[in-house]
């Protein structure tokens, strides 16, 4: 790897990330919540994501000090409503007006890359840490680039670029955060991105072909309910396999590749345990109609805190938080409940 | 009062370990916890002191954009209560650490949450779809047809003199059923749907060839198209987007800003969710052909004929009830039996 400047070897230290969040805690948040929520008909639910977030960025520590989430729970409130507004009249207009539809949908991809930007950069905004926040300034084109042609790209080579795609859309968005007035910088390699991808494709062939398939042929010969939700399990399994390798591998090859001025990280999530976490949380929320859902998040944020360190000096004391403009949350909100959801 | 944390000076990631001490009244000092330096910092009045969220850090923001942080939030608590004269500071926190009220919490929630999926998503569904203008419901989804043509419909092979006999068997019902609607009906061919009617928002309904092949009787045709004029009549297109809106809107007021994984977990309960809101329309519309055949026939039973050789035709594809958009065969048949 090829960071620049490096820290000499005697005062580099490793500052493990830690997350002190407890599941009985949250919980008692969660639920209050989701019932202020629907009590007042989703106005509290901007309220409820700040406080969700801020009980997770403030119990997750590194070098001593914990994250803020700064938003304010108004702005989110008008850009959650505008959103909503939005995806009411799409889907009606979806449903009824497929033409017109048809024709919003060139508009919607000239809009998209605005909204990303937009978006990434107020959630970087109301971040901070040691009342220093995070800044994303990406540019419009480039994102139209990453995120609107890239994709298509990947369609006309049916799939085999996709890896490299997600390379560059990673390597755009790293380089284009900063954090204190210094700019992180990514040294990804396409080749772990393909590895990462081939993993996944050998392991869910290995999967459909000594698993899935005799769960099938076994729910099949059943019929009935209980066979298809066998199958259902399956095609689960499989799906969290997946997502497990992925999610797993991407934060990895992030993590491990990226720097601020001469700080690296370290990251060693491994897909089995995140499989191990998936399975057991989404079993756990079946199980009890949802109310484990807060359990299921404490545990993942406590694993990807446990798997990050940051390789820095001791003090991490010269970051200076440089003055950003106000940022309307109308976009993050507008993405969100389009389900846009970009970001390492 | 004495609360333990770190200090960072305005705009800089400089850490110290710090005492903020807040004396009897209210004046603030820090305390650097090496050297035991102090300074004046104002009135506690005058900090902006972030709510308490669980025990996660909070943080005390000084007038010059310096920055406090602990996580001893009972220290916090206990200063605020002392020098604030506002006492509704954390309102929500008081209410998140009472178990009793957590434990209400649940319960209403499930309550709530049941009633208005079950009872308020669709009466207003229903509601609203009724009052719209008959006009607005049903020119909405013109095009539909030609989208449809284009995916998965092929022109129908029947031949004109099949087509012209349906044709004014339906006009016929639709001038029975004494509807203001502009019914009208098209004839379609699917080798991937197999035998199927369909009735489309603005009052069109497709009949499959495969269907007219497969009925023994243009009576058992009528019980089909009486079923699908019901859907007609009862505005269901429109009422199930209103219902998957209400439902997704729902969702994602519950599950928030949870991962995805609990997302996926959500989708379950949202498809049950789904085929139960069209499993009712579907026994409206059937209530809706068994009136119209008792008061203009033909005889209920041919419903009957027609649910049992559509069964057989799609033995195979046989879905749990839970999960199906349809409610079960056996079921529906029965009241046009019952005579």
């Amino acid at each position: 790897m090829e960071t620049g400047k490096l820290l000499p070897p005697g005062q580099e230290v490793h500052h493990h990330f830690e997350f002190t969040g407890k599941a009985g805690e949250f919980f008692r948040i969660w639920i209050v919540n989701v019932l202020l929520t629907v009590v007042t008909l989703g106005i509290y639910s901007a309220w409820a994501k700040v406080r969700t977030r801020r009980y997770f960025y403030g119990s997750t520590w590194v070098a001593g000090s914990s994250f803020s989430y700064l938003a304010d729970p108004i702005t989110i409130l008008k850009g959650r409503l505008i959103g909503l507004g939005l995806l009411v009249a799409f889907s009606l207009a979806n449903q009824y007006f497929p033409l017109v539809s048809l024709l919003l949908m060139p508009v919607i991809l000239f809009v998209m890359p605005y909204i990303i930007n937009k978006s990434l950069s107020f959630n970087a905004r109301v971040s901070a840490w040691r009342n220093v926040r995070f800044k994303f300034q990406g540019s419009y084109w480039r994102t139209f680039l990453y995120f609107i042609l890239l994709p298509i790209v990947t369609m006309v080579s049916l799939g085999l670029a996709f890896p490299w795609v997600i390379k560059k859309q990673k390597e755009y968005l790293v380089n284009h955060y900063s954090f204190g007035g210094e700019d992180f910088k990514a040294f990804f390699l396409a080749k772990a991105f393909y590895m990462m991808y081939l993993k996944v494709i050998m392991y869910i062939t290995l999967f459909a072909i000594f698993i899935g398939l005799p769960i099938a042929t076994f729910g099949n010969y059943l019929g009935g309910l209980s066979g298809s939700l066998i199958a259902m399990t399956a095609t689960l399994i499989g799906y969290l396999i997946t997502f497990a390798i992925v999610m797993a591998g991407t934060a990895n090859i992030i993590y491990g590749n990226i720097s601020v001025e001469e700080y690296r990280f370290e990251s060693r999530q491994k897909a089995t345990d995140l499989l191990l976490i998936y399975l057991t949380n989404v079993l756990a929320i079946v199980c009890t109609l949802g109310l484990a859902i807060p359990w299921a998040m404490i545990r993942l944020a406590q694993y990807r805190a446990e798997s990050t360190t940051l390789l820095a000096d001791e003090a991490l004391d010269h970051f200076t938080d440089q003055a950003q403009e106000e940022q309307s949350a109308i976009a993050e909100e507008v993405g969100e409940v389009f389900d846009l959801a970009v970001g390492i | 009062m004495r609360i333990r944390g770190q200090y960072y000076p305005s705009g800089s990631s400089r850490s110290q370990d710090t005492y903020l001490e807040v004396d009897e009244s209210g004046q603030v000092y820090l305390r650097c916890s090496i050297s035991d330096k102090y300074s004046p910092q104002g009135h506690f009045e005058d900090l902006d002191v972030s709510s308490r969220v669980g025990n996660s850090a909070r943080s005390i923001r000084f007038l010059d954009g310096a920055l406090f942080e602990s996580t001893e939030n009972d220290q916090i608590d206990k200063t605020q209560k002392q020098h604030l004269k506002s006492s509704r500071f954390n309102l929500i926190h008081n209410i998140e650490s009472r178990y009793r009220y957590v434990l209400a919490s649940a319960v209403a929630m499930v309550g709530i949450l049941w009633f208005l999926l079950t009872v308020v998503v669709p009466f207003s569904a229903k509601q609203v779809a009724m009052s719209l203008p008959e006009s607005v419901a049903l020119n909405v989804g013109q095009g539909t047809l030609e989208i449809l043509d284009q995916v998965f419909l092929e022109p129908s092979k029947l031949d004109s003199e099949t087509q012209g006999r349906l044709t004014s068997v339906f006009q016929t019902m639709v001038v029975q059923s004494s509807q203001s609607l502009p019914l009208q009906l098209v004839f379609r061919s699917s080798p991937d749907v197999g035998a199927n009617a369909f009735a489309l928002p603005d009052g069109t309904i497709i009949l499959t060839d495969e269907l007219v092949r497969l009925s023994e009787n243009d009576d058992q045709l009528k019980a089909v198209l009486a079923h699908e004029i019901g859907h007609v009549v009862g505005r269901h297109s429109l009422r199930s987007v209103l219902q998957q809106t209400g439902l997704s809107v729902l969702l994602i007021v519950v599950t928030g800003d949870v991962v995805s994984v609990a997302n996926l977990a959500a989708a379950l309960p949202a498809l049950l969710m789904e085929s139960s809101y069209s499993r009712t329309m579907e026994t409206e519309a059937d209530q809706y052909a068994l009136a119209f055949m008792q008061e203009h026939g033909p005889e209920p039973y041919h419903f009957a004929d027609i649910m049992g050789l559509l069964k057989s035709e799609h033995e195979g594809a046989d879905i749990p009830v839970f999960f199906s958009t349809h409610p079960d065969s056996d079921e529906r048949i029965k009241p046009f039996l019952a005579e």
